[in-house]
């Protein structure tokens, strides 16, 4: 196996909540299934599912893609929450309990320590992510059509390729466009990870915040706060508010009815295309080179 | 044999505070060398910048390489164990040996292997599991499966009954040591590793007090057990230094005549420790 996946595999096996989180999510969405207490949409009591079936068809089938999608976003909060503290901490404990002494006892460069980080917090999580939602949504879909057996309706409705495909694609989208739109919070934690004497919550925490609240009060204006929330949450929002029918669609309407068919095209299109994209890129970068640079040079144990 | 460490110059300031002032040395290969000093003489901080972990300034150069510029390429063929129980307590014995198995590419999985069966330390186990001893025999038997052309100890032993001490040195100097091998150790329990070690570097407040090698220590220097009438005529001898001990006065001389001192009475070897207090006191004299 190269060297670069064992480093991988090194933050897989002290980090479990990568992989114990969206297994927990999983496991609590069966339960709720298997009890019978799922209130998403369709599945849940008799009523909801006699209304479900009174819907027309092509109804039916947004309705579950909200469903489907519905858990996709879910799972990515759950495992955003954990790239979050991963990113903090993957520079940190290993200086807090000296096994840094022992990391860089082997003949592992620094940047290949912190690359592997990097990728763990900004490509591996939102791929579990994926698979995670994947697994997600085929057991609401299994549950769920065993409740509409149970009312009398026809199970397969839960299994209708559009909605699965819809719920997949979200996932899909959420997981490719994450990778790169989150880096530079990313590379901006790891460099508080690498760089706080001790603390790293504080410290990654409290710069923007204070700056934020300093803002607001001094100056009374909120453009700090403005960019942090756009940089947290902006992915929505390059995802289709501009774009007829993109996928910001979907958070705004109210009405089933509104909900068009997606463009996915267009709204990625819109992404990939959005200079605020590339200039997080180019910090994420430049984050994540002082991260190397500070793992690299500062003094371990004085 | 070829200089594998080189200091020239070698300074290191904390603030207004010379953890490193001016030191020169050399290291050739196939030594044992303990660095030798008080707490706060600059040992660790000579250690970390030979494993380049601290900057410094000056010269120095290990294995032919800038420490702190090529510390990469360094590590490929330098091994350490800086501190007592720093491997990582999360992991377990079988995931650390396959981890440094597929990173090292000088370690070799089944030397490590031999080590661990004969100690008692379980695969399955995590390393916050294991005693303070077994978690050093662990890391001893992982340096020792790497085949580095130098070892850096620093305090290894730290903490450790002295069975445990013992045996320690025991595999290190009979299982791992030869020829072309060179290991720097410092340590507090000077009289545990005296017997293994070749060269001797003793530093305080910053600055080299001692070089020399074993061989050297014995010809230049010598304890002798000064017969009570003779204390007065040895004394006109400069002793370095003198204590009493058992109805019997210990002087250590640097640089007499054997035959001469053999009047005054039983001429021996002076051990480490002894040497060690005398230059010490001598140097800050």
């Amino acid at each position: 196996m190269n060297r670069f996946l064992w480093l991988v595999r090194r933050e897989v096996w002290e980090n479990k909540a990568i992989w114990v989180a969206p297994a927990i999510v999983i496991a609590s969405l069966m339960v709720l299934v298997l009890t019978g207490n799922v209130h998403l949409g369709p599945i849940g009591e008799a009523r909801d599912a006699a209304m479900f079936g009174d819907v027309p068809p092509e109804l039916q089938t947004r309705l579950l893609v909200i469903v489907y999608a519905g858990l996709a976003l879910v799972m990515d909060m759950v495992l955003g929450i954990v790239a979050f503290f991963y990113a903090i901490d993957s520079l940190y404990s290993d200086r807090r309990d000296r096994s840094v002494l022992f990391w860089k006892s082997l003949p592992i460069s620094d940047i290949e320590t912190v690359l592997s980080k990097f990728a763990v917090a900004a490509i591996l999580i939102p791929l579990i992510a994926l698979a995670a939602s994947l697994v997600a949504q085929l057991v609401i879909a299994a549950g769920g059509s065993v409740r509409l057996s149970m009312n009398g309706l026809p199970g397969s409705m839960m299994w209708a390729p559009e909605a699965l495909l819809g719920g997949f694609t979200v996932a899909l989208l959420w997981c490719v466009t994450a990778i790169l739109w989150y880096a530079p919070i990313i590379g901006y934690l790891m460099l508080a990870s690498a760089w706080a004497p001790r603390g790293p919550f504080l410290w990654a925490v409290l710069p923007p915040v204070g700056l934020w609240v300093l803002e607001r009060v001094v100056v009374g204006s909120e453009y700090v706060g403005d960019f942090i929330t756009d940089r947290l949450f902006g992915m929505y929002r390059l995802l289709g508010t501009r774009n007829e029918g993109g996928l910001g669609e979907l958070e705004r309407s109210d009405e089933l009815s509104d909900i068009g068919n997606l463009d996915l095209v267009g709204s990625l299109r819109e992404f990939y295309a959005s200079p605020e994209l590339w200039l997080g890129v180019v910090a994420a970068a430049v984050l994540l080179a002082a991260a190397m640079w500070v793992r690299r040079y500062r003094d371990e144990t004085s | 044999m070829t200089d594998l460490i080189v200091a020239r110059g070698l300074g290191k300031a904390f603030g207004p505070t010379r953890a490193l002032d001016d030191v020169n040395f050399r290291v050739q290969s196939g030594r044992i060398v303990g660095l030798i000093g008080p707490n706060g003489a600059g040992k660790t901080t000579a250690l970390k910048a030979l494993l380049g972990l601290t900057r410094f300034d000056g010269e120095l150069s290990v294995l032919g390489l800038d420490p702190f510029r090529q510390r990469h390429q360094l590590m490929q063929d330098v091994c350490f164990i800086a501190d007592v129980a720093v491997l990582p307590r999360w992991i377990r014995v079988a995931q650390l040996i396959e981890f440094v198995a597929a990173t090292h590419p000088r370690f070799r999985r089944e030397v490590c292997e031999h080590f661990l069966s004969r100690s008692d330390i379980r695969k399955t186990s995590r390393v916050k599991e294991l005693s303070k001893g077994m978690v050093t025999q662990l890391h001893l038997a992982l340096v020792m499966a790497i085949d580095a052309k130098l070892l850096v100890l620093d305090e290894p032993t730290l903490g450790l009954d002295i069975l445990m001490r013992k045996q320690f040195y025991e595999t290190l100097l009979n299982e791992y040591f030869d020829e072309q091998r060179t290991i720097l150790v410092t340590t507090h329990q000077v009289e545990e590793i005296e017997h293994i070690l070749t060269d001797l570097l003793f530093i305080d407040r910053g600055r080299i007090v001692l070089d020399a090698t074993m061989e050297e220590v014995q010809e230049k220097y010598a304890q002798v057990a000064i017969r009570p009438e003779h204390v007065a005529a040895a004394r006109t001898l400069k002793p370095v230094a003198e204590r009493q001990g058992l109805g019997r006065t210990h002087m250590l001389f640097k640089g007499a005549e054997h035959a001469e001192l053999e009047r005054l009475g039983e001429v021996g070897v002076p051990s480490v420790a002894d040497l060690f207090v005398a230059v010490i006191q001598g140097a800050r004299a």
